[in-house]
């Protein structure tokens, strides 16, 4: 863990003034100032001014969070469904903006594919014959966030719970494999092949 | 828990709860970073052990802390349908519906109506001679009425519950457009006060499996919830009164934990527990002591 000293800009270290982006602590963001070899001189400052006339440099580097065992969620998945799909979008954008304000990387965000039901009622002289009375379509969002500290979820989760669009499910979980293959095809073919090829083994 | 580790794990106070960094870097045993004593702690908050492998040696050196560790419910039952929208957006909302009246397109239904009575119109001025040639079995207009007819047949639910009128404030279904929290009339000590439901840390348990276990004292078995996270969410600290102030036992240090009601009804135990309200922020001040309200204003607000 590298420690962050502080922001481009301040004349002095000082122990008083801490870098907006880390806040001086260990346990930190992706991006820490570390410093490199060499001086540059303060601009315009003389030879006169001594110790003050050379500052130390620093660069930028990419950190890897360290997170303590426990305290982080590795990938969240969040899953809206609304038949109104004015709703679901707009809340999906919400949530987007939210974890781009909070500095909460989104590793994907797409859409699932629109489930089309029909209500359907039995005609009054006969027990087996339908006919349609609606068909509603019902819209699923999913986003995927990354690296969500388990300080941050009950206030995501309470935003969320109390912006939450009249009519919408919203499902906040850990991504399994199941929600990575409901967005593929079935592939008929190959599965065709496969039980053949079980059969052939017994 | 030795009391260093109280005092620096968790830094709360109402500007900080905005940005969860900064709460995020004050919980990631920050304190126990800095303090970097040999021996193995135990985060509270998450149930963490870090620092060295447990020694036998270090184990003794635990130090008791005076105070008492505690953790409070906040327990929230969510708006069941949507809030009354203010005067600004009533009118922007009737203004919009306008907007998008007078700039759409007409609809195929609308169309068909139109055809429709231009085809009677005509009807009518020739007087009746063909017999609905190529007249479909149900008329656009008669679509309509039968629509109108089904609507008339809907009703729906109150805005106002019968808690509502009789200002029932142990019902869940009181109002139902707002969110609203738990208080509970426990008794701590000898005096019976209104309170977040809150119950005291046994050995060996993360500061969260406590708020489980009081809720499941307090409000029984059949409450179905789900608890927000592991990290707490507001903190109050009270001395308790003179008489009972010892050397161990200065006072409590309690954490709140946010919550969600699933479902079910509290059974009201009478363990400690005399009887409980479902109340808005602004109806806590009747209940609550002020400083106790002033820890929990912050968190037990409607967003």
């Amino acid at each position: 863990m590298l420690k962050a000293i502080f922001c481009r800009g301040l004349a002095q270290p000082s122990s008083a003034r801490l870098c907006k982006k880390c806040w001086g602590e260990q346990v930190l963001p992706e991006v820490a100032l570390v410093q490199s070899r060499g001086l540059r001189s303060r601009e315009g400052a003389l030879p006169q001014a001594g110790r003050r006339f050379r500052l130390p440099q620093y660069t930028k580097v990419e950190v890897e969070p360290v997170y303590p065992e426990g305290t982080i969620h590795e990938e969240l998945l969040v899953s809206m469904k609304a038949y109104d799909m004015c709703s679901v979008e707009h809340y999906l954008q919400f949530l987007h903006r939210l974890a781009k304000k909070w500095n909460i990387k989104v590793l994907e965000s797409y859409a699932l594919p629109t489930r089309k039901i029909d209500i359907r009622h039995l005609e009054t002289a006969s027990r087996l014959k339908t006919f349609s009375e609606a068909t509603l379509s019902l819209h699923e969002r999913v986003l995927k966030l990354k690296n969500v500290t388990s300080t941050q979820v009950p206030l995501l989760l309470e935003v969320l719970r109390s912006h939450q669009p009249v009519g919408l499910t919203l499902a906040v979980k850990e991504p399994t494999e199941d929600d990575e293959m409901v967005r593929f095809k079935k592939n008929k073919e190959l599965e065709e092949l496969l039980e053949t090829q079980s059969q052939i083994r017994r | 828990m030795a009391a260093p580790l109280v005092r620096n794990a968790f830094l709360m106070s109402t500007n900080r709860l905005a940005k969860p960094a900064l709460i995020a870097a004050s919980h990631a045993h920050k304190g126990l970073l800095q303090n970097a004593v040999a021996a193995q702690m135990r985060c509270c908050v998450c149930g963490i052990k870090t620092g060295p492998a447990e020694s036998e040696e270090n184990s003794s050196q635990a130090e008791q802390s005076p105070w008492t560790l505690m953790s409070a419910v906040c327990m929230v039952r969510r708006p069941l349908i949507m809030a009354e929208l203010s005067d600004v957006e009533r009118r922007y909302k009737a203004h919009l519906e306008q907007l998008h009246l007078e700039t759409s397109v007409l609809s195929d239904h609308e169309l068909q109506l139109i055809e429709e009575k231009v085809k009677l119109k005509q009807r009518r001025s020739r007087g009746y001679d063909d017999d609905d040639e190529d007249g479909s079995l149900l008329l656009a207009a008669d679509k309509e009425d039968l629509a109108a007819d089904k609507f008339q047949e809907f009703q729906p639910a109150d805005r106002l519950t019968e808690a509502d009128m009789k200002n029932d404030r142990s019902s869940q279904l009181r109002k139902l457009g707002v969110p609203l929290y738990l208080l509970v009339k426990q008794k701590l000590g000898d005096k019976a006060v209104w309170v977040m439901p809150q119950g005291s840390r046994q050995e060996g348990e993360t500061l969260r499996q406590t708020a489980e276990r009081i809720l499941l004292t307090c409000c029984g078995t059949h409450l179905r919830t789900t608890f927000y996270g592991n990290a707490p969410c507001g903190f109050y600290k009270y001395k308790y009164p003179r008489t009972m102030r010892s050397e161990n036992n200065v006072g409590a240090k309690v954490f709140f934990f946010k919550a969600e009601l699933t479902g079910g009804d509290i059974e009201c135990d009478s363990e400690g527990v005399e009887e409980f309200a479902w109340v808005t922020p602004e109806e806590m001040k009747e209940y609550l002591p002020q400083k106790y309200l002033d820890s929990v204003l912050p968190f037990a607000t409607c967003l």
